[in-house]
């Protein structure tokens, strides 16, 4: 099947003090078919962020392509580009400042209809509300008068908005409560059968991953180390990063709690002995130290 | 000292003078030496709760019980709380930004926090600020102090609002979403100061939405649904052996890591009920499976020793 998105050994170098550059993305090729759901997980910092900005288009490589339906996207004329905008969008980290808080909720659902010049109602943008869990109610009233959950349902609502092909999501449940989530997570498994939806859902809770996901790349230090069918490589993950996420340790309601503990503290050991937690107490080393061994690594002198 | 009661919260109900009922009945209690995790969806009052222990909800009229130490909260003027807050309980938030000033070192800011409540010299007070990041696990303690907010990491940034916070010996530490903002790997880090923070130093409530995270960190649990406490008991129980329908649709809803995948993820239909909509009777009526019509009178809480339940399936 042709790729719907696709990346082409792609590089994204940041400058990082004197004269090196940060390697956040090294090389990366990577592709979307049609209607998939692909997973991109891994450590903070590794650069999977950066990465959904380059396919989004957001942000232009040093090296390498991005190709949307087979087309490089850094030679798209402007017509072109906009039209690919209304099919491909993202779901931002942080649901606080996406939203204009003078706005209704309803203007800022009816915005991306505005802008693509697409028919809308009252009653569709109270339906979108409704589809990710919100009342119709909240029409009127003003972002300010959202919970933060309430905010990033609405963030979702805003991307679903009209009907993309392709939605990078960046974390995009992480912030929510379960009962939400889970909604969530049925309403993009539905968009995905309904209408062909494909997303790259960026994510570090396993459990999630393993549900809404047909597959898995593990991302570390700008590369990706390990791809797969999601269940297979659950199954039977190579990398040590992934094989120290995936002890299970996502559900109480099975697990007793103390098997629970106990299999978060195995996990927290051995994510310290494969070295990704540096900054465990009795280390007394913290994430940030973490970081600048990572720019070490990653830092090449020009 | 350990197991006695700390803060209680009987019925504590708040009403806005525009938003309308935002509390409806919220019972908790915190005995020393717990880490009692306060969990519900967003909108349910979490934050809510927390600030009102410490007199910064919003205006409206405040009404129930809230003891803390055998002192009446409810009845505390504006003194009252400004020799409480910081001293006696303190408060940390899921952005460490927001608790710091931008353009100032954080040993200053926590040191003025020191000397705000305790007559010491400002040698002393930078001596206990360095004590207490190293506490936090905060390495390089005496340079951290000299680093503004932004040059810290997400991680070192919230052990540093911990230390501020911690930095009177309050016998109460309330965390709001301490770690949602923080990567995984991180929030590990975290929650395991604030599990010995517990069982060392003060009592804790923690808020958060997220299940695994009670798991792992609480010693006991109170589930809040739409401004009201449903269930509370210890972790292990409550979380085993979910009595509340609410609970129980909760913990279903987390994806299952092993077992085959379910085709739609158990879901609560229906949204939770606002201010205005919030039913007379079991606030969960509407999206109950099990809802019979003894649940139009609300439900209170009952049941046997630590585990209790706010419904009318629970005699
Ligand atoms: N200052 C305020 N004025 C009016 N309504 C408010 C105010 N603060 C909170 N609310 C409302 O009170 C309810 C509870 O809010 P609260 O912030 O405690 O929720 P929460 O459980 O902490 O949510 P989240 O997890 O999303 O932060 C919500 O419906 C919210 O809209
Ligand atoms: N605008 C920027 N300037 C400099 N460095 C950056 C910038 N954006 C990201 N980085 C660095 O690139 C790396 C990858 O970042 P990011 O894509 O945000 O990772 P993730 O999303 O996995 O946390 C990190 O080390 C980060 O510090
Ligand atoms: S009181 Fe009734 S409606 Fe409420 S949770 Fe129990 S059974 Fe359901
Ligand atoms: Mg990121
Ligand atoms: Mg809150």
């Amino acid at each position: 099947m042709t790729a719907l998105l696709e990346a082409k050994d792609v590089v994204r170098t940041y400058a990082a003090g004197g004269k090196g550059r940060l390697r956040a993305v090294d090389g990366i090729s990577l592709s979307l078919a049609p209607g998939e759901t692909l997973a991109l997980v891994g450590e903070s910092g590794c650069g999977k962020s950066t990465l959904g900005r380059l396919l989004m288009g957001f942000d232009r490589p040093d090296r390498g392509q991005i190709l949307f339906d087979g087309q490089d996207m850094a030679r798209l004329s402007s017509r072109a580009l906009r039209q690919t905008r209304s099919q491909l969008q993202m779901v931002f980290q942080d649901s606080a400042s996406a939203f204009n808080p003078r706005w209704t909720i309803g203007s800022a659902l009816a915005e991306p209809f505005r802008i693509h010049k697409r028919p809308f109602s009252r009653q569709s943008v109270e339906d979108l509300l409704e589809r990710v869990g919100l009342s119709g109610s909240f029409y009127d009233r003003y972002p300010a008068a959202l919970s933060g959950g309430q905010r990033q349902r609405l963030n979702i609502a805003r991307a679903i908005a009209l009907s993309p092909r392709v939605i990078v999501a960046d974390e995009p449940v992480s912030a929510l409560d379960v009962s939400v989530q889970a909604q969530i997570i049925n309403l993009l498994r539905d968009l995905q059968t309904d209408m062909g939806l494909a997303s790259l859902f960026i994510s570090h809770d396993l459990a999630v991953v393993r549900q809404i996901s047909d597959r898995i790349a593990v991302m570390y230090l700008g590369g990706i180390v390990e791809e797969g069918e999601t269940l297979s490589l659950l199954a039977a993950p190579a990398h040590p990063y992934t094989r120290a996420l995936s002890t299970p340790c996502h559900s109480p309601g099975k697990l007793s709690v103390s098997l629970c503990r106990e299999m978060c503290r195995a996990r927290f050991r051995l994510l310290q002995a494969v070295g990704f937690i540096r900054g465990a107490p009795e280390l007394s080393l913290d994430a940030q130290s973490s970081d600048q061994s990572w720019r070490k690594n990653r830092v090449n002198i020009a | 000292m350990a197991g006695e009661a700390l803060l209680e919260l009987e019925d504590l109900r708040l009403d806005h003078e525009k938003a309308g009922v935002l509390l409806d009945g919220v019972s908790l209690t915190v005995r020393r030496g717990q880490v009692l995790g306060v969990v519900g969806e967003s909108g349910s009052g979490k934050s809510l709760t927390g600030l009102s222990v410490l007199g910064l909800q919003p205006k409206g009229r405040l009404s129930g019980t809230m003891t803390f130490a055998g002192e009446d909260l409810t009845r505390f003027g504006s003194r009252d709380w400004r020799r409480f807050r910081g001293r006696r309980a303190a408060m940390i938030f899921q952005d460490p930004m927001t608790a710091f000033l931008p353009v100032r070192r954080i040993g200053a800011q926590i040191i003025e926090q020191i000397r705000l409540h305790k007559s010491v010299s400002r040698q002393e007070a930078r001596k206990q600020v360095v004590s207490l990041l190293t506490r936090m696990g905060v390495p390089a303690p005496e340079q951290a102090a000299d680093r503004f907010p932004h040059e810290l990491s997400g991680g070192l940034r919230q052990r540093a609002m911990i230390a501020m916070a911690l930095s009177c010996d309050p016998e109460l530490l309330i965390a709001d979403e301490p770690t949602t903002a923080l990567d995984v790997t991180v929030q590990a880090q975290i929650l395991t100061l604030i599990r010995e923070i517990g069982a060392r130093e003060a009592s804790v409530m923690l808020i958060t939405h997220d299940m695994g995270v009670v798991a792992q960190s609480c010693t006991d649990v109170a589930v809040l649904y739409a401004g009201v406490v449903v269930e509370t008991g210890p972790v292990t129980e409550v979380l085993q052996t979910p009595l509340h329908p609410y609970t129980q649709a909760l913990l279903r809803a987390i994806p299952p890591m092993d077992g085959p995948r379910p085709e739609r993820l158990p879901v609560i239909e229906g949204v939770p009920p606002s201010p205005e909509t919030r039913p007379a009777g079991c606030v969960f009526a509407p999206r109950c499976p099990q809802v019979t019509s003894k649940c139009a009178v609300r439900p209170s809480m009952r049941g046997e020793g630590l585990h209790r339940v706010a419904c009318v399936l629970i005699a």
